[in-house]
């Protein structure tokens, strides 16, 4: 049995924040008691609006903060551990939201090689891993290119490949697609999908769109710094009220899916993409067609369920 | 406005204020070319105002009222009218009085954002542009600011101009979409017929609501509900219409067998 990647248990974090010298600082607690396990190779996503939590957890994975009571064991390691820093953070690598904050060169490939070069990789191996890196997120075309005259989502490839070359197990993402369009952002998104299944890279995902966390494995919903709602997504998108309370949308699908549920059409609860909302509603139509009057009674119930308003 | 990165959409926007002059070609404002002889700039910025992308970056005074009279003091009103205007600009995006003499900095996001649109509203345009207005932002902070804008343009009749990637947000608040694409003009027309040209938008780099892709598509394999639907709310009324009329008719025929 693998090790899980990443261990949470009543895992706290405060803020301290000092209006005055001299008075005594505010705690702000951010994470309020989270326990949760990343199993490897998963592909996991937090969802939460601003403020919720979520970016405070993600920069506890990557030790950039740590915990105030807790532990947090990523890889096997305790991140409270100060030996275990560097390990740590060659383990869990990390995609911030702005792609203009995080590239550092002049040219795409040397920009993929800092990291390795840093720790002191051997020139040919950091050769070996910029080549792998930049084909594994599809832009070993641009590796002359200056970083400069790549798009947003390009960009946000080429922070992913600067991670990968660090051969990490898991990559945390923060908002990694909040300033891309679309095209971008699909290609981003899709990226990172292939990542998890082709290098079985453990992918945390954290995102305020709901339609790129359908293909997770499991969600995460933070809200006031605590894990408000979790399961696999259909689990998780089928409590379209609570998520509304929370204050997070649903995909559109899903909120349109769940408004004709409770008008009376009989659909499964948690649709999550257009595909699944089209197959659902063509067969209600062809089974709504075949219908043999020996059935009249079922139609006549769903015609009294579905509340038919004058048109 | 929408368009892929690079499609020009930011440039263009920044003519229209004349903070970049035109190769070439002509702007009008109010029937008035923006580039005639003496025509005043400063006026045009005073009804044309302009709300960059990541406004918050821009805050600067020391309280959240001081950074809204910003923009008043500079068209030299009394210091009691700056003060009115930006308490008036302040409530249109909803920043409660408690914050007036707050830090911006002490801001969450959201609120800094609608501080920084307080800013050019404080200038009582009549034309409000603004890129990427809700960039960044979560769901909730991101309803709340276009619903406050849409609130300007119906009650205030201000004209609104906005940048953004999001087709829904398209098919809820805009009567009319320009798609940029290198440079021109892809199309411009209501959002209803642009979605409908699902794959060239495609191509563009660009998508169409969840909802319209779903009911082009049950329209194509054959059931009876139109192509140009935009929003959840015409999608659901919709689909329940076809339901209901085929449960009804189908009780008809059995009414005529028997």
């Amino acid at each position: 049995m693998k090790n899980p990647m990443i261990q949470v248990k009543n895992l706290i974090y405060d803020y301290l924040i000092s209006k005055n010298e001299d008075e005594e600082p505010e705690r702000h607690r951010a994470i309020d008691d989270v326990t949760l396990t990343v199993e490897t190779g998963d592909f996991i996503a937090i969802l939460g609006h601003n403020g919720s939590g979520k970016s405070t957890f993600a920069k506890q994975i990557n030790v950039l903060l740590k915990p105030t009571s807790g532990t947090l064991i990523v890889g096997g390691m305790d991140t409270a551990d100060e030996k275990n820093l560097l390990p740590i953070r060659q383990t869990a690598g990390m995609v911030f939201q702005n792609p203009d904050n995080q590239i550092i060169a002049t040219i795409v490939e040397e920009d993929v090689g800092f990291g390795p070069e840093n720790i002191g990789v051997p020139t040919d191996e950091i050769w070996k891993r910029v080549e792998k890196s930049l084909s594994s997120v599809g832009m070993l075309h641009y590796r002359k290119h200056s970083p400069n005259r790549l798009s947003g989502g390009q960009k946000q490839r080429v922070a992913i490949a600067g991670v990968m070359a660090m051969k990490p197990d898991c990559i945390v993402l923060d908002e990694p697609t909040a300033m891309l369009d679309p095209a971008g952002r699909k290609d981003v998104i899709a990226t990172v999908r292939e990542l998890n299944e082709k290098e079985n890279v453990t992918v945390i995902l954290i995102t305020h769109y709901m339609d790129e966390v359908v293909f997770a494995d499991k969600v995460f919903v933070m809200d006031a710094g605590r894990i408000a709602l979790q399961g696999t997504p259909r689990e998780v998108f089928s409590q379209v009220e609570k998520l509304k309370e929370i204050g997070l949308d649903v995909p559109q699908v899903t909120e349109l899916a769940h408004e004709l549920k409770e008008e009376g059409l009989p659909l499964p609860d948690g649709i999550l993409t257009p595909e699944e909302f089209r197959e659902e509603i063509e067969k209600l139509w062809q089974s709504s067609a075949e219908m043999s009057p020996t059935s009249i009674l079922k139609e006549a119930d769903l015609k009294s369920r579905l509340s038919i308003r004058s048109i | 406005m929408i368009g892929h990165t690079g499609s020009g959409k930011s440039t263009l926007i920044q003519h229209l204020n004349g903070l970049l002059h035109a190769t070439a070609g002509d702007i009008l404002y109010d029937g008035e070319s923006i580039y005639a002889e003496g025509y005043s700039l400063r006026k045009l910025r005073s009804q044309v105002g302009l709300v960059f992308q990541y406004p918050e970056h821009q805050l600067f005074e020391a309280t959240v009222l001081d950074d809204v009279m910003f923009g008043p003091k500079n068209l030299g009103l009394s210091v009691e009218e700056q003060k009115e205007r930006a308490i008036t600009a302040l409530g249109q995006v909803g920043i409660e009085e408690s914050l007036f003499d707050a830090s911006p900095f002490e801001l969450s996001g959201g609120q800094k954002r609608r501080v920084a649109i307080a800013g050019v509203l404080a200038m009582q345009p009549k034309v409000l542009i603004l890129d990427e207005p809700t960039a960044g932002l979560d769901p909730q902070g991101k309803k709340e600011i276009l619903g406050e804008i849409a609130k300007l343009q119906k009650e205030q009749q201000i004209t609104v101009v906005f940048v953004t990637h999001c087709m829904e947000d398209v098919a809820e608040y805009a009567d009319l979409i320009l798609v940029m694409n290198h440079g021109k003009v892809a199309f411009y027309d209501t959002p209803a017929r642009v979605f409908a040209h699902k794959e060239e938008l495609k191509d563009l780099g660009l998508d169409v609501p969840q909802v319209t892709l779903v009911m082009q598509e049950l329209h194509e394999i054959g059931l009876p509900v139109s192509a140009d639907v935009i929003t959840l709310k015409q999608a659901k009324d919709q689909i329940l219409r076809v339901f209901a009329a085929n449960a009804s008719s189908r009780d008809e025929e059995v009414a005529c067998d028997a």
